[in-house]
């Protein structure tokens, strides 16, 4: 037993068991049990408030949790925890940096604080020079303005001075809690593309964000969290096929339509939605011709029927809330 | 770790504003008494009126002057500064992960802020032995028992009186970091180290709780005065050094108490 479950961790950079985390009295991470295949990249998705920071700050070890345990990168031992956080690299809830000093000063002194936890991870690689400071800023983009004080940084440029602070050694994982947020649209490319090019390397991301559409793209895996409990989590292709298809019909009398779709259970109730003449659904069946011959027996004319285009961004919604979404 | 601290602290501008202005006190003093005399003092051990006539007691009067506001207050805002500031800036979270343990973070801002105590007490003092020797006459020391001394010991004793009263700002060193590890606000931590130390310097007047006055923070601080008596008397500076020690464990206990356990959610 213990050595299957040793055997199975190893699969995973993060693995967690029913991770639980109350804050006043309310559950803000409920059960949680994520799996993050290594060399994935994992997309962490829920609305503001839906419990991601949380879990995120337990397996760092921020945050203690309440119940559950956190395997990182196979080693389960809390004890241990501290030692394994200098196999990754991570961005949480935004840049925390000193306004009075200057990117390259910043970075300096994360990489002078860190060293000793390096040195025992892996003495080669621990002394880190200046140059492994410029060599960060450079991946971001930010050479020219390593001279800057911090507080005369853009918010863009704050964000990815903090992801050159998560790769100042190399890493193994990469957690990234919303890396987006305040960046540009050409920013947001760039970061897409350096994780993409991380990945490549071996390494593995954990990103998380609100906004579903930037994860979409690049993401192998994805969860979703809402309230604290995981709704769902696994391939992003399974994510996108775990809605269903959505049909829709035109016919002739929707009422009726919708009547009969429900008594013969070809239709998820709540996935029903009429508008004008047209009726659209999420089906039990993979065979349409027999709804559509269902509804001719029982009287309603199919003017047309087809597949609803579907969006991963529709399916998160669905999964979340519209209320939990908005921003 | 340490020397990130200390460049940290010490290249900020906070810091070397506030350094400055302690640095300066002393020579503003001695202006002040150069110019319109020394007058005659309260009550305590009352240097001012003893400075025209040897630069060393400049070095007394302004520690003695700085000591029960200007010293607290600057120990205060750094020691208090250790963990909540960190947090306010949002670092702190980036250091846990970097990682540094928490024990070891806490014990480097103590030792840092220590450093700090030292640095400001010997700088009064030096700038203060400059600013003496350049207002005021030199020569034989006259102490509080009466007797006289050289110059040179006088010095020496001076320097010592300084790294007394940088021992008894220990406290103030433990209080700050203790309640720096409750709160996410800088400030407040600041101001709470303060209001303690001004609630214990305003017991240690009332007769009526003379009972408590053994624990007070502060109740040995104007004990450094005894270095000038000849046979200089032990007994008061050492119930300083005691109760400051007993402080700082205290106050370290309880700050490693409360951050080792804390949820960092700042």
């Amino acid at each position: 037993m213990t050595a299957l479950s040793n055997l199975s961790s190893r699969a995973f950079a993060i693995e967690t068991t029913d991770l639980t985390k109350a804050f006043g009295g309310r559950n803000v991470v409920d059960s949680v049990s994520l799996r993050v295949p290594l060399g994935s990249i994992y997309g962490f998705l829920g609305p503001n408030g839906s419990g991601k920071t949380t879990t995120i700050r337990m397996i760092l070890g921020l945050v203690f949790p309440d119940q559950g345990e956190i395997s990182l990168l196979g080693v389960k031992d809390p004890r241990l925890r501290r030692q394994q956080l200098s196999r990754l690299g991570a961005v949480v809830e935004g840049p925390g940096f000193y306004p009075y000093l200057s990117g390259f000063d910043n970075l300096k002194r994360f990489a002078q604080i860190a060293y000793p936890a390096q040195k025992l991870l892996d003495p080669a690689t621990a002394r880190i020079g200046m140059n492994a400071v410029s060599a960060a800023l450079e991946k971001v983009g930010l050479l020219d303005a390593r001279n800057k004080k911090y507080r005369a940084y853009s918010l863009g440029m704050k964000q990815r001075l903090a992801i050159a602070a998560a790769l100042l050694w190399p890493r193994e994982l990469l957690v990234l809690d919303e890396p987006t947020n305040g960046l540009d649209p050409q920013g947001i490319v760039e970061v897409r593309e350096l994780l993409t090019g991380l990945r490549s390397q071996g390494m593995t991301i954990f990103i998380s964000s609100h906004i579903l559409s930037e994860v979409e793209m690049i993401c192998s895996d994805v969860a979703v969290m809402r309230d604290g409990k995981l709704l769902f989590q696994g391939t992003t292709q399974a994510f996108r096929g775990s809605l269903g298809e959505q049909f829709y019909l035109e016919t002739t009398d929707t009422g009726l339509a919708k009547t009969i779709l429900l008594r013969l259970e070809l239709a998820d109730p709540s996935s029903i939605n009429i508008e004008h003449d047209r009726l659209s659904a999420k089906l039990t069946t993979n065979e349409i011709e027999k709804v559509v011959a269902a509804l001719v027996n029982g009287g309603v004319g199919v003017r047309s029927v087809g597949k609803s285009a579907h969006s991963l961004e529709e399916a998160f919604v669905n999964l979340t809330g519209r209320s939990g979404h908005a921003r | 770790m340490l020397g990130s601290e200390l460049s940290l602290l010490f290249r900020r501008r906070r810091t070397r504003v506030l350094l400055a202005l302690l640095l300066i006190a002393p020579w503003l003093m001695g202006f002040v008494i150069f110019q319109f005399g020394g007058g005659k003092g309260g009550n305590g051990p009352n240097f001012v009126d003893l400075v025209t006539h040897n630069a060393v007691f400049l070095v007394l009067a302004s520690v003695s002057s700085l000591m029960p506001l200007l010293f607290p207050l600057a120990v205060s805002l750094v020691a208090a500064d250790s963990v909540a500031g960190e947090a306010s800036l949002g670092t702190l979270r980036y250091i846990l992960i970097a990682p540094v343990s928490r024990l070891r973070l806490l014990i480097n801002k103590l030792a840092t802020a220590l450093i700090f105590v030292v640095t400001v007490c010997v700088g009064v003092a030096v700038s203060g032995l400059i600013a003496g020797v350049i207002f005021f006459p030199t020569g034989r020391v006259l102490l509080l028992s009466g007797q006289t001394t050289s110059f040179f010991h006088g010095i020496l004793l001076a320097l010592l009186a300084s790294l007394l009263i940088a021992v008894s700002l220990v406290s103030v060193v433990g209080l700050g970091l203790a309640i720096s590890t409750f709160t996410d606000v800088p400030v407040g931590a600041t101001l709470g180290t303060l209001g303690i130390i001004i609630l214990s310097e305003i017991l240690s007047n009332i007769t009526q709780v003379r009972g408590i006055w053994p624990l007070l923070p502060t109740n040995y601080w104007l004990s450094f005065a005894d270095l000038f008596r000849d046979p200089i008397s032990f007994s008061g500076i050492g119930k300083d050094l005691l109760s400051q020690g007993i402080w700082l464990v205290f106050a370290f206990s309880l700050a490693s108490a409360r951050f080792l356990s804390k949820d960092v959610t700042s």
